[in-house]
């Protein structure tokens, strides 16, 4: 176990101050569910810090707010909380659903959701949601320095991202779809029930309008080194009325497409077939198509 | 017995107030950590602790060097080094032990300790090990076998001959870790006399392991004093592997005469600890055409890793139950122990049956179809009744052979025939999801048998109140012994068990009564116990003859804590009885002492009476498989098993609980990947244990057919519980799928590829 100092400060200003003057030495915690088992393992990730910074009491970011638009996640909210939140599940049940999923209880009661998106996981359960909504993060730094990137491109590759070590993940944005008729799913695929590594994950997001498909976002999970859209797959489906020959097709292209990018891989037999398997069966379940 | 009896060890385990073996805390105390060797087998040509020295804090390093006594322990041979010395032969040998004065110190400096090692050629496969250029394992062998048990039985190529179909079938099953809660911790603590050492810790067989401590540190046996501390589960696992850390840390608190903690990481455990062996085992058998089992050829190997540990034990019960409860005229097994460099391996719950039963019902299933009968008609036609003989050519009397009544109550509970009618019907149209129902059943012989001395003893004490101690020298593993020998002893004396204490579990307490083990607690030690509680109760009616107005003492009756005179209807209060027997100078506690029937086994034939009684049962997965996952579901588990007679309610269906749990998690999930010798999945985020929302409803029944052994007839249950869902579930996922597979676990890969799938490299960027 690395041996850390531990600091925490009542407000973002302190933290950040904080942040600045200590740079690659202090490594925020959250809810701890992932960075405490890094200083478990003496990971190299934490080659040159000493120090732990708490962020999971500033009440400031621990809260949702709505505007008429957007809709703002306080990063420290933990999964139970933005699994039980009312906006939330009104205007992005997938994000809901994605949480709800997360480990176990006691994984959901402390892990937040900032702490998911900079741990920047392939496996990471809410990031292929957030990318699927469109989501922005918002870094703070000292001296009221703040920029807003996408989710999407904010994640570089596995356990890499923009932040850097000065930058705070303040809250994250989601424009609100305004969709008629909100579709929406999130399978997920572990080795057990709980407790379990994704191995696999599909998310769907969609408006259906007069019976026809509009707007779909699909994003697959913890099979690309990073999150993106199957734009490819999302093409042919939109405008279409949803029923099983679709999206059995929808979900080839869904696999083709990413294992195009991925390549042959010891887990790409299984994986494979899989995907599209969890892709067609995931489409089938957000339109309401019953698989026995 | 009562419904629900409460535990006797449950006030302090509900509130928290137990103390397990972490919680230790004595003064001046210090804290061990253990270097391990990467290498699977090479020679050690130096341990440099220079680095590790100069770390502040650091109070000694111990070697082999330090052993003033014997270098090597084990129950049955002696090769298991708890340091190497000289060579290394699996990686996770303990190399040195590192002493510090807090836990931070000992965990920095161990990782600067240096080996340099010359690298041997290792083997890490069976095969390999039996051919002529494997490396020989072991010093003064000619081969790498550690042990060979033959069963002949009958001329099995006369019956393949007189067979209308044969079947050949090959089966594999894996290392798995016993995944106890708590891993292992010891504390050594110097005792104030010369050589005196005392250790406390999560130790499965306090006995066991002081032959071990006494053996190395070269002291006498009442030297040593083991005392178990409460238990977070231990599923046989912490037997040897708990000798060698009381091994460890006690070596260190002889030489610096201060107390010495040593908790293990989970890593650690997993690493450090034994396992379940792995088997592979080739199956011929030969039927009539109307289903009658005429031979049977089994080849079995073990995989006994680095050291002999249990190896012998455990493939011996698989050679007397390899052919099932079946009779069969002529058998001819043989099984093979094989040193590879692999993690040893050892006794785990189940004890060598699991990997046989898996085999061998689901060969069952697999000829019953050739046959074009249900499994359950086949195993009915050859499965074992009251006279039956088993492959060992032991008469099954004396006792009630239930199979056939247990396998009865698990299809009906399940309602199996017209389950498997509806799924058939389902899978024809499903898509995604197929639904099937599998079974499986065994005989299990009971305590030790034939592999060793088989006797046990316990005191009951009772105090001039009324109140009681009980004791016994077989162990409380979480397992609920306290409860069931509190019963037993409340039972005969017509007390609740609320007057009950349980004492300490210290070695200089109570006799060596052989390791908590083989499911023998209720049976023999529970035995011990009402022999010791009799005792006391025969004193007391003599006490109170004259108060109650009766002669024969065999009038008096001790019920709802009452002794009461059968005959002249007078009663007085337990503890008006206690106390006239007090006064009257009688001894109001005993020891009681039970040794087993005699039991026989001819090596070189492999017949005789291996053991003197058996349990039955059977068990039933009904399971959905996700076949665009390749995910399996336990909707139900059924199981029914014979214990004799039920002594403790609660107790028992918790066995049967845990066991079918941890039967699916051996069925479906469980694994220790082993590259190259060196564990892969060394937390539980990688080896997966079930958790509770992987099954859906257990359903659990006793049968009671009473035994001339035991308490009132009470026998075995732990272990079989776990032996038989594994068989189940493949049965099941061929119902389901069509598609049979002949290795666990059955996994997602395996499920959807038939077979598994491994990472090649280090891990990448994939999840
Ligand atoms: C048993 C178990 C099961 C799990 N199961 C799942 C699962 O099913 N799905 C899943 O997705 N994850 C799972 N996880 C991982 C983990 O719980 C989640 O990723 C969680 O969301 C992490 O949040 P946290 O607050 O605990 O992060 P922390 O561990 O506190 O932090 C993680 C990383 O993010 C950084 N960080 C945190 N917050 C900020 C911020 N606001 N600004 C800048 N940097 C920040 C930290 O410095 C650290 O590097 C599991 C973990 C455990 C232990």
């Amino acid at each position: 176990m690395r041996q850390v100092d531990y600091f925490r400060f009542d407000t973002v200003g302190e933290t950040l101050e904080f942040l600045e003057k200590h740079g690659e030495t202090v490594k925020i915690i959250a809810g701890g569910s992932d960075l405490i088992i890094e200083l478990r393992k003496d990971s190299w990730k934490l080659e040159n810090v000493d120090k732990i910074l708490d962020i999971s009491k500033l009440k400031n970011i621990k809260k949702i707010i709505q505007s008429e638009r957007f809709v703002e996640i306080g990063s420290v909210m933990t999964h139970s909380e933005i699994a039980g939140s009312d906006i939330l599940k009104k205007e992005f049940p997938a994000l809901c659903e994605a949480s709800s999923n997360v480990g176990c209880l006691q994984t959901r009661n402390t892990g937040t959701i900032g702490g998911n998106v900079v741990n920047s996981s392939p496996s990471g359960d809410t990031l292929p949601v957030l990318v699927a909504y469109g989501a922005e993060v918002s870094l703070a730094r000292d001296q009221g320095l703040v920029r807003t990137v996408n989710v999407r491109d904010f994640i570089k590759g596995p356990y890499k991202n923009m932040a850097d070590p000065q930058e705070l993940l303040e809250t994250i944005i989601l424009e609100k779809t305004r969709f008629k008729d909100q579709k929406f799913v999130f399978e997920k695929l572990g080795r057990r029930n709980a407790l379990s590594i994704t191995r696999i994950s599909f998310t769907g997001v969609s408006d259906l309008v007069d019976g026809r498909i509009k707007d779909i976002r699909i994003v697959p999970g913890a099979v690309l080194p990073y999150f993106r859209r199957i734009t490819e797959a999302e093409n042919f489906l939109e405008g279409k009325s949803p029923d099983k020959d679709i999206l059995k097709k929808a979900a080839q292209i869904v696999a083709e497409d990413v294992f195009k990018e991925v390549g042959q891989r010891w887990s790409t037999p299984y994986k494979r077939p899989v995907l599209e398997n969890l892709a067609y069966a995931g489409l089938c379940r957000m339109y309401g198509i019953k698989l026995d | 017995m009562k419904k629900n009896d409460l535990r006797i060890d449950g006030y302090e385990k509900v509130t928290g107030k137990a103390k397990y073996g972490a919680d230790l805390f004595f003064d001046n105390m210090v804290y061990a950590k253990v270097h391990r060797s990467e290498k699977a087998h090479a020679e050690i040509i130096k341990i440099d602790k220079s680095e590790a020295e100069k770390v502040r804090g650091v109070l000694t390093i111990i070697t082999a060097k330090d052993i003033p006594g014997e270098k090597t322990i084990g129950a049955i041979e002696f090769d298991h080094y708890p340091l190497a010395d000289k060579k290394v032969l699996c990686v996770g040998d303990g190399i040195a032990v590192v002493v510090g004065e807090t836990q931070a110190i000992a965990e920095e400096a161990v990782n600067k300790i240096k080996v340099e090692y010359k690298e041997l050629p290792a083997v890490f496969d069976v095969h390999e090990s039996l051919k002529k250029d494997a490396p020989i394992l072991k010093e003064g062998k000619m081969n790498n076998i550690a042990v060979h048990y033959p069963l002949r039985k009958g001329n099995v190529e006369k019956g393949f001959e007189e067979s209308d179909i044969v079947l050949e079938k090959e089966y594999k099953t894996q290392f798995v870790e016993h995944a106890y809660i708590e891993p292992e911790v010891v504390v050594a603590v110097p005792g104030e006399g010369k050589d005196e050492m005392r250790v406390y810790g999560s130790i499965q067989c306090p006995h066991s392991t002081r032959k071990g401590v006494a053996r190395v540190l070269g002291t006498k046996l009442n030297d040593i004093r083991i005392i178990q501390v409460n238990m977070g589960g231990a599923f046989g696992g912490k037997d040897d592997v708990m000798t060698v850390l009381s091994i460890r840390a006690a070596l260190a608190a002889r030489k610096l005469q201060r107390p010495v903690k040593m908790v293990y990481s989970r890593e650690e455990s997993i690493i450090d600890s034994y396992k379940r062996h792995p088997y592979h085992l080739k199956y011929k058998v030969g039927a009539t055409k109307d289903g009658k089992l005429k031979a049977m050829k089994v080849e079995m190997y073990a995989d006994a890793g680095a050291y002999i540990s249990m190896t012998p034990f455990v493939t011996w019960r698989s050679v007397v139950q390899a052919t099932g409860p079946y009779e069969i005229e002529n058998v001819n097994t043989d099984i093979y122990g094989i040193f590879t460099n692999n993690p040893y391996t050892g006794a785990f719950r189940g004890f060598g049956s699991p990997q046989i039963i898996f085999a061998q019902e689901s060969l069952i299933d697999e000829i019953a179809e050739k046959l074009g009968m249900d499994g359950v008609e086949l195993r009915k036609l050859n499965g074992y009744e009251n006279g039956s003989v088993t492959a060992s050519s032991q008469k099954l009397e004396q006792h009630e052979v239930s199979l056939k009544k247990a396998i009865d109550v698990v299809i009906e509970q399940s309602d199996y025939f017209n389950k498997k009618k509806q799924f058939e019907k389902f899978n024809k149209k499903s898509e995604r999801f197929k639904k099937g129902i599998g079974l499986s059943c065994s005989f299990r012989g009971c305590a030790l048998g034939a592999e060793g001395t088989d006797a046990t003893g316990a005191i009951v004490s009772i105090q001039s109140d009324g109140s009681a101690y009980v004791l016994a020298g077989l162990a409380e593993n979480g397992q609920g012994l306290k409860t069931t020998f509190a019963l037993i002893a409340a039972k005969v004396l017509g007390i609740s068990i609320e007057r009950f204490r349980y004492l300490d579990q210290d070695t200089g307490h109570i006799a060596d009564g052989g390791p908590t083990v083989a499911s023998r607690s209720t049976l023999m030690g529970g035995t011990a116990v009402k022999i010791a509680a009799e005792k006391i109760r025969d004193r007391i009616a003599k006490a109170v003859l004259e108060e109650l107005g009766e002669k024969d003492p065999e009038k008096i009756v001790f019920e709802d804590e009452k002794v009461k005179g059968l005959t002249t209807k007078k009663e007085i209060g337990f503890e008006v009885a206690v106390l006239k027997t007090y006064f009257a100078g009688y001894n109001l506690a005993e020891y009681g002492w039970y040794k087993a029937p005699e039991v026989y086994w001819d090596e070189e034939k492999g017949q005789g009476p291996a053991y003197f009684t058996y349990v039955y049962g059977s068990q039933i997965a009904q399971i959905t498989v996700d076949t665009f996952t390749g995910k399996v579901y336990v909707e139900n588990a059924y199981a029914a098993h014979d214990v004799g007679k039920v002594i403790n309610p609660t107790g028992a269906i918790g066995q049967v609980y845990g066991g079918v749990v941890q039967g699916i998690g051996y069925g479906l999930y469980e694994e220790v990947q082993v590259d190259d010798g060196k564990i892969k999945n060394t937390n539980l985020d990688e080896y997966f244990i079930p958790t509770v929302k992987d099954f859906g409803e257990l359903h659990a029944t006793l049968i009671e057919s009473g035994d001339k052994y035991g308490p009132w007839g009470g026998k075995s249950l732990g272990e079989p519980t776990l032996e038989l869902m594994s068989a189940a579930l493949n049965n099941a996922v061929y119902n389901a799928t069509g598609k049979r597979n002949y290795h666990i676990p059955l996994d997602l890969e395996t499920i959807m590829l038939g077979h598994p799938l491994r990472r090649k490299q280090k891990r990448g960027s994939e999840a």
